[in-house]
């Protein structure tokens, strides 16, 4: 494990990870004083913060910008509920099951999409979520275009579900934090930003990929098993929807692409900021996220974190040449 | 194998064709992968439905409208937007083209909400006999565009001085701008000319179909399907990947059901980009550049 993450212990990580504990402690300090509507928004912001950060693994660090979180969140979403229905497990076996799928589904995908490089690799994860969510549509296994809900006795309460739901973010987050400040990290950096000169450095593009995918397909199959329970019951349209890979890429690009904190700053931005607040007109909020992330990508490239860390560089190097001038 | 199957395939094949031509237009000039192209097909159509209800003018003939409409609006997206964006790389162009698509979608059904609708005409519905098989005019018509816009763009790319401007500045941008070509012109033209193509198979696909605000993203897949059959510039190619693409679909519905028929493309796609390396695959525009503009997806 050690090899695997590298050597030596980074101050930004240690920093990190202090700031996810002191986070999740608030987050299960506060359960208690949530009411029910609360409760479900932060259920909701908890599982995008994952869901993104999931997706920021392979789209944002390993660089790979794919369209198949959709694929992801509806083949954990199955995984649990078919578990729940079929065998009666307990939730936290569905979940660990949705998870193993997730990896293994990400797995196969990664095994033939990347033969595929650059924009070939997004139209064919393009290609993945729709042939999932039309094969769903005609499995009856599943229950077809009608979908499946999992049986109510067996789904957690909202209280529990949140709990669950913080657990998900900060696993996923941790995650993020440990590769990011890791060798693994720095790798799939070098993969993104010059794939045939990491290649010819003696990195394995393609194990590198994988490795982001399979670890993010995991993630991303346990955000959408916990919807899924939130949700009751699914079905192909909503489950596999290219709604969900196009929301997770939004909240990524607004936040900050390749950083820690940039989705979650972006899941919260996005779903409180828009989602909540024009719950009324979907429309209009799909509207409003398509023409900020045009804004972002044009103007502010690096995302509210990325412009956040900028602003505050110049002011510090301002700051300091000030005081030499004057000292 | 029925020739009903087959025939059925190629017409449809047509559509598929003009879908292809549009993407593999500004993918072939500027190397832009546009994610939008989709939503530019429905745009067509809802442009189409509102010049129909407004003023009663027929679908095909709204076109002297609706095309020009749409050109114009798409000219400063790529001059102001996206010309800039492909500069700084893969990523921020097609990420860019991504919030457009979401825009167009999620503006559409703000405004005309999520139904599906269809674009009435007379003949929409009627029905001719061809090679004796009956079969719908309509799905004749729309072969017969993928025909000719196939052998409009190849005569203006092969044979005017804007298509060999056009291909100046595909092939070498920067010595096109110093042989007096404006680049960032020539660029704009090209995704305004990619949009009145998608603006026609737009109105084509609300005739012969119906559409609703989120139907873009199948048929872009549709599209680079196409392109990546017949390779990117190969305008003949591209007809060629349609009618292919066509009779895949047609022939993999009725063999396995009719619910298949979508699965049988995205499944097929995916065999189709996996199954050969990216350097056979014909793609006569990657040879014809200069090492230093080949972007990263040609493999050794």
């Amino acid at each position: 494990m050690r090899h695997f993450f590298g050597a030596g212990v980074s101050p930004s990580r240690n920093r990190s990870l202090i700031g996810l504990v002191i986070g999740v402690a608030v987050l299960l300090g506060v359960t208690g004083m949530l009411g029910r509507y609360q409760i479900s928004v932060a259920t909701t912001i908890l599982l995008y913060i994952g869901v993104t950060s999931a997706w920021n693994l392979i789209g944002g660090i390993a660089g790979q910008f794919s369209l198949a979180s959709s694929a992801f969140i509806g083949v954990g979403a199955y995984s649990v509920v078919m578990m729940l229905r079929g065998l009666g497990v307990p939730v936290a076996v569905g979940l660990a099951f949705a998870v193993v799928v997730g990896a293994a589904f990400a797995a196969i995908l990664g095994v033939i999409l990347f033969r595929l490089r650059g924009f070939y690799f997004t139209i064919g994860t393009l290609a993945a979520a729709l042939a999932a969510m039309t094969w769903m549509t005609t499995w009856q296994f599943t229950g077809g275009t009608s979908g499946v809900s999992a049986p109510l006795a067996l789904i957690p309460d909202s209280k529990t579900l949140y709990i669950w739901a913080v657990a998900a973010a900060a696993i996923t987050v941790a995650v993020s934090i440990l590769v990011v400040n890791s060798s693994l990290g720095l790798r799939l950096k070098s993969v993104r930003d010059g794939e045939d000169i990491a290649d010819s450095l003696g990195i394995s593009p393609f194990g590198m990929k994988m490795i982001a995918m399979v670890i993010s397909g995991a993630l991303t199959a346990l955000g959408g098993a916990l919807f899924a329970l939130q949700k009751a019951s699914i079905e192909p349209k909503s489950a596999f929807g290219l709604d969900w890979s196009i929301t997770v890429i939004v909240m990524a690009i607004v936040g900050g692409l390749g950083t820690v904190w940039g989705p979650v700053i972006g899941a919260v931005v996005i779903y409180y900021g828009i989602t909540v607040q024009l719950q009324s007109l979907p429309a209009v909020s799909a509207l409003l996220s398509g023409v900020i992330l045009v804004l972002v990508i044009r103007f502010l490239p690096g995302g509210i974190l990325g412009t956040i860390e900028t602003g505050v560089r110049a002011l510090v190097a301002r700051r300091r040449r000030g005081s030499s001038a004057t000292g | 194998m029925e020739f009903g199957v087959i025939l059925a395939g190629l017409l449809t094949g047509g559509l598929y064709a003009t879908i292809g031509l549009g993407l593999s237009l500004v993918f072939g000039v500027m190397r832009l992968v546009n994610l939008a192209h989709g939503e530019l097909i429905i745009v067509g159509a809802y442009a189409s439905s509102l010049v129909l209800s407004w003023w009663g003018i027929d679908p095909f003939l709204s076109l002297v409208i609706v095309v020009p409409v749409i050109a114009a609006l798409a000219y400063p997206v790529q001059r102001y937007l996206l010309t800039g964006l492909l500069r700084r790389g893969l990523e921020p162009p097609l990420v860019a083209t991504f919030g457009i698509s979401l825009i167009l979608s999620a503006g559409l059904t703000a405004i005309f909400g999520g139904d599906p609708r269809k674009l009435a005409s007379s003949y929409s519905a009627a029905g001719m006999s061809l090679f004796g098989q009956q079969v719908r005019v309509i799905d004749v018509v729309g072969l017969g565009i993928g025909v000719v816009l196939t052998v409009v763009i190849f005569l203006v790319m092969r044979h005017s001085r804007w298509g060999a401007a056009l291909r100046a500045a595909s092939t070498d941008p920067a010595t096109a701008g110093t042989m007096g070509i404006n680049v960032n012109a020539v660029y704009a033209i090209t995704f305004a000319a990619s949009a009145a193509v998608a603006a026609i198979g737009g109105v084509f696909i609300g005739t012969a179909y119906s559409f609703t605000p989120t139907s873009g993203m199948g048929y872009i897949l549709i599209g680079f399907t196409v392109v990546v059959l017949g390779g990117t510039g190969n305008t003949f190619g591209t007809l060629i990947g349609g009618l292919v693409l066509g009779l895949v679909q047609s022939i993999g519905g009725a063999l396995f059901g009719g619910e298949y028929r979508d699965f049988v493309i995205y499944a097929f796609f995916i065999v189709v980009l996996a199954a050969k390396p990216l350097a056979e695959r014909g793609l006569d525009a990657w040879r014809s550049r200069p090492a230093a503009t080949r972007r990263t997806e040609v493999r050794a």
